[in-house]
C-alpha cells in the first residue's frame, strides 16, 4: 500500500517537474529571454526550470524507491539532494537582483549543481539495483513454474544417455571403407598361427558398478542429486502402477465379454 | 561376447572376458618395418615365426619384431599412426592399422557383437581433428562385423580404473602421441580434451638433444629407464627424466587451464593414471608431486596407484582397453535385460 502511494506521489511530482520545466521553456520564449532581460523574467525563468528539473528527478526517485537496507541510504540521499538543489534555486532567486556576485554565485551553484548530482546518481543506482533484483526473480520463478518433474527426468536421462551412448560428440556418418586395392599377400605366421593372447584373473566389477552409476542408483552425499534420483523412482514407481492399473482393468473387460 | 578395443598410436589391444573371471587381452605393437623381399628372407621370417605380409618386391614385417629388426639393421621403423590419429605421412597407415585390428580383434562369435573402440578427445594444442581417425578406425572393426561405439580413451581410464570412487575422478591416459584427460563425475564426463604430447614427443626431444636415434631411445625409455635414481650428465637416462618431468609439467598446466573453464562440482576427485608411457618406474610419484604443487581448482583426494607388474590387468598399458571392455559389456547387460522382459511378457500373452 505504501509502495503504491510512493508510486502514485512520485509520479505525480515527476509530472509537475515536467510541466514546470516546459512552462519554464515556454516562458522564455514568450518573453524573448536573453542576457539584458529583465532579472524578474531571468528569475522566474530559471527559477522554475530548476524547480522543474529538481521535481522531475525527485519524482523518478520516489518511483524507484528501494526497500531496506538500501532503502534507508536512498532515502536520504534522495532528500538530502531535493533540499540542496531547492535551496540553491531560492538562493539563486534571492541573490540574483542584489548579490549575484562571487563568491555567492559559486555557493548558489554548487548547492544546486550537488542536489542535482545526488539526485540524478541515486535514481541510476536505484535503477540499477531494480534491474537485478528483477532478472533474480526472474530466475527463481522459472526453477520454480517451468521445470517439472517430467523435464527433470529427462534432462537426467539425456545426460546420462549422451556421457555413456553413441556420444554427441561423434559423428552419426557411417564411413564405409571400399575393399582396398593393395593386395598383400600375408606371410605363413599370419595365416596360419592365431594371435597370442594372455588370461588375466579379473573379475571386472566395474560392470555391475558402472550399470548403477549410469541407472542412478548410486548413492552420494549430494541433496540436489539424491533428491532428483528420488524424485525419478517416485516418478516410475507412478507410471508402472498406472500402466498395472490399465492391464488389470484391461483383464478384467476381457474376462467380462467372455463370460457375456 | 562384447570386446574393448584400444587403437593406440603405439599399441593395438583388444580386450575380451575370458573363461570364469578372467581377461583376454591380445596385444600387437603398432608399427612396421619395410624389407626387400627374397626367398632368404621369407624363410628366415617363416622360420622365425615373424608376421609379415608381402607386396611386389617389399616386405613388411608387423608388430613387435618390426621394433626388433628395426634395431638391428638400424632402419626407421614405420608408424601407421602419428600423435594419436592415422598418420597423413604414411601412404600405407589405413592397411596396417586394418590387418592389426582384424588380427587382434578376430571374428565376431555372432553378428553384430558390441565392440567399444577408443579414440582421442580433440586436442587442445594442437589443429589436428579427430573425426575422420574415429570414423575411420570404426568403420574398420564394423567391416569385421562388429556392432561399433566409440569412447573417448580418458574416459575408459575412468570406467578401468575409478570404479570404486562411482567413476568420478579424473582419467588421464599418457599414451605414444598423445595424452587423453577426461574429468567425469558419475561416469558422465564433465571436461575431456587431449593434448598432441605423450612418449613419442619424449623420444623425439631425447633423440634431438643427445643425437641417437629414435628408436634406441624408445627401447631405453621401456627397459632401462627409473625415475629417483641419480643420472649422468649426458646420459639419455637423464634426459628422459628431464623431458617426462616437461611433460607431467605441460599436462598438469593444460588440465588447470581447462578446470578453471567449468564448474566441476564440489567433491574429492581421485586421478586415475594409464597409457603405456605412464609405466617408467617412478613416474607416479612425479606425477603426485606435480599434482600436489599445481594447486589445482578441484579437490584431489589421490593419485590412484596400479598394481603395476607386468601379468596384471590393471597395468596400465591394458586399462584403456579394460575400460572399453567394461562399457562394452555394461552396454550388452543393458541390451540383455529389455530382452530378457520382453520373453516373459510374449509367454503370458500367448
Amino acid at each position: 500500500m505504501e509502495s503504491k502511494f510512493r508510486y502514485y506521489f512520485g509520479s505525480m511530482v515527476f509530472l509537475s517537474g515536467l510541466i514546470l520545466s516546459i512552462g519554464a521553456i515556454a516562458f522564455a520564449i514568450m518573453v524573448h529571454l536573453r542576457r539584458t532581460s529583465d532579472p524578474s523574467e531571468i528569475i522566474t525563468t530559471y527559477g522554475f526550470l530548476g524547480v522543474g528539473l529538481s521535481f522531475t528527478l525527485f519524482g523518478i526517485n520516489l518511483m524507484m524507491s528501494q526497500r531496506r537496507p538500501y532503502g534507508l541510504y536512498s532515502s536520504g540521499v534522495m532528500i538530502t539532494g531535493f533540499l540542496f538543489s531547492i535551496i540553491g534555486v531560492g538562493s539563486f532567486a534571492m541573490t540574483y537582483t542584489s548579490n549575484w556576485v562571487y563568491p555567492t554565485v559559486s555557493y548558489v551553484s554548487f548547492a544546486y549543481a550537488s542536489g542535482i548530482c545526488l539526485l540524478s546518481g541515486n535514481a541510476f543506482g536505484n535503477a540499477v539495483l531494480k534491474l537485478i533484483e528483477e532478472r533474480s526473480v526472474q530466475l527463481h520463478e522459472n526453477a520454480a513454474c517451468h521445470y517439472t518433474t517430467e523435464d527433470i527426468e529427462k534432462e537426467v536421462e539425456e545426460t546420462l544417455n549422451k556421457s555413456f551412448s553413441d556420444g554427441s560428440r561423434f559423428s552419426a556418418f557411417n564411413l564405409d571403407i571400399k575393399e582396398d586395392e593393395t593386395v598383400f599377400v600375408h606371410g605363413k605366421t599370419l595365416k596360419e598361427s592365431p594371435q597370442d593372447r594372455i588370461e588375466i584373473k579379473d573379475s571386472i566389477r566395474e560392470v555391475e558398478s558402472l550399470q548403477s552409476a549410469i541407472n542412478g542408483k548410486v548413492k552420494v552425499n549430494d541433496y540436489a542429486i539424491d533428491l532428483t534420483t528420488k524424485m525419478l523412482s517416485a516418478t516410475m514407481k507412478q507410471q508402472t502402477e498406472e500402466q498395472n492399473k490399465k492391464m488389470s482393468n484391461k483383464l478384467k473387460m476381457k474376462l467380462n465379454s467372455m463370460r457375456r | 561376447m562384447a570386446k574393448g578395443l584400444d587403437v593406440g598410436t603405439m599399441n593395438i589391444i583388444c580386450a575380451e572376458k575370458g573363461k570364469g573371471d578372467s581377461i583376454t587381452f591380445a596385444q600387437q605393437r603398432n608399427a612396421f618395418l619395410k624389407m626387400e623381399a627374397g626367398d632368404l628372407a621369407q624363410n628366415m621370417l617363416d622360420s622365425a615365426k615373424i608376421l609379415y605380409t608381402q607386396k611386389d618386391e617389399t616386405i613388411n614385417v608387423l608388430g613387435e619384431d618390426a621394433f626388433k629388426f628395426s634395431n638391428v639393421f638400424n632402419k626407421p621403423i614405420r608408424r601407421p599412426m602419428k600423435q594419436g590419429i592415422i598418420s597423413p605421412d604414411e601412404k600405407e597407415s589405413i592397411p596396417m592399422i586394418k590387418l592389426i585390428i582384424e588380427r587382434v580383434l578376430g571374428k565376431p562369435e555372432k553378428e553384430g557383437e558390441i565392440v567399444y573402440i577408443s579414440v582421442p578427445a580433440s586436442p587442445v594444442d594442437s589443429k589436428v581433428n579427430v573425426l575422420y581417425h574415429s570414423k575411420t578406425v570404426e568403420a574398420l572393426a564394423k567391416r569385421v562385423g562388429y556392432q561399433t561405439n566409440l569412447i573417448d580413451e580418458g574416459l575408459a581410464v575412468v570406467f578401468s580404473e575409478l570404479g570404486d570412487f562411482n567413476f568420478t575422478g579424473i582419467g588421464i591416459s599418457v599414451g605414444a602421441g598423445m595424452t587423453n584427460i577426461t574429468v567425469a563425475y558419475l561416469a558422465t564426463p564433465i571436461v575431456s580434451f587431449s593434448i598432441a604430447r605423450g612418449g613419442d614427443w619424449i623420444d623425439e626431444q631425447v633423440s634431438s638433444a643427445t643425437g641417437v636415434p629414435n628408436e634406441r631411445v624408445t627401447a631405453i625409455k621401456e627397459t632401462d629407464f627409473s625415475f629417483n635414481s641419480d643420472y649422468e650428465i649426458g646420459s639419455i637416462q637423464g634426459a628422459l627424466a628431464l623431458y617426462y618431468d616437461a611433460l607431467i609439467t605441460y599436462i598438469i598446466a593444460n588440465l588447470k587451464k581447462k578446470l578453471l573453464e567449468v564448474a566441476p562440482p564440489d567433491v574429492e576427485f581421485p586421478i586415475a593414471v594409464a597409457g603405456g608411457s605412464s609405466r617408467a618406474r617412478g613416474f607416479l610419484d612425479v606425477f603426485e608431486k606435480r599434482i600436489s604443487e599445481a594447486n589445482l581448482p578441484i579437490n584431489v583426494s589421490k593419485v590412484k596407484r596400479n598394481r603395476s607388474t607386468t601379468a596384471d590387468s590393471k597395468d596400465p598399458i591394458y586399462s584403456i582397453a579394460r575400460g572399453c571392455l567394461i562399457a562394452a559389456l555394461t552396454r550388452e547387460d543393458a541390451e540383455a535385460v529389455p530382452a530378457a522382459e520382453e520373453k516373459p511378457q510374449k509367454a503370458v500373452t500367448a
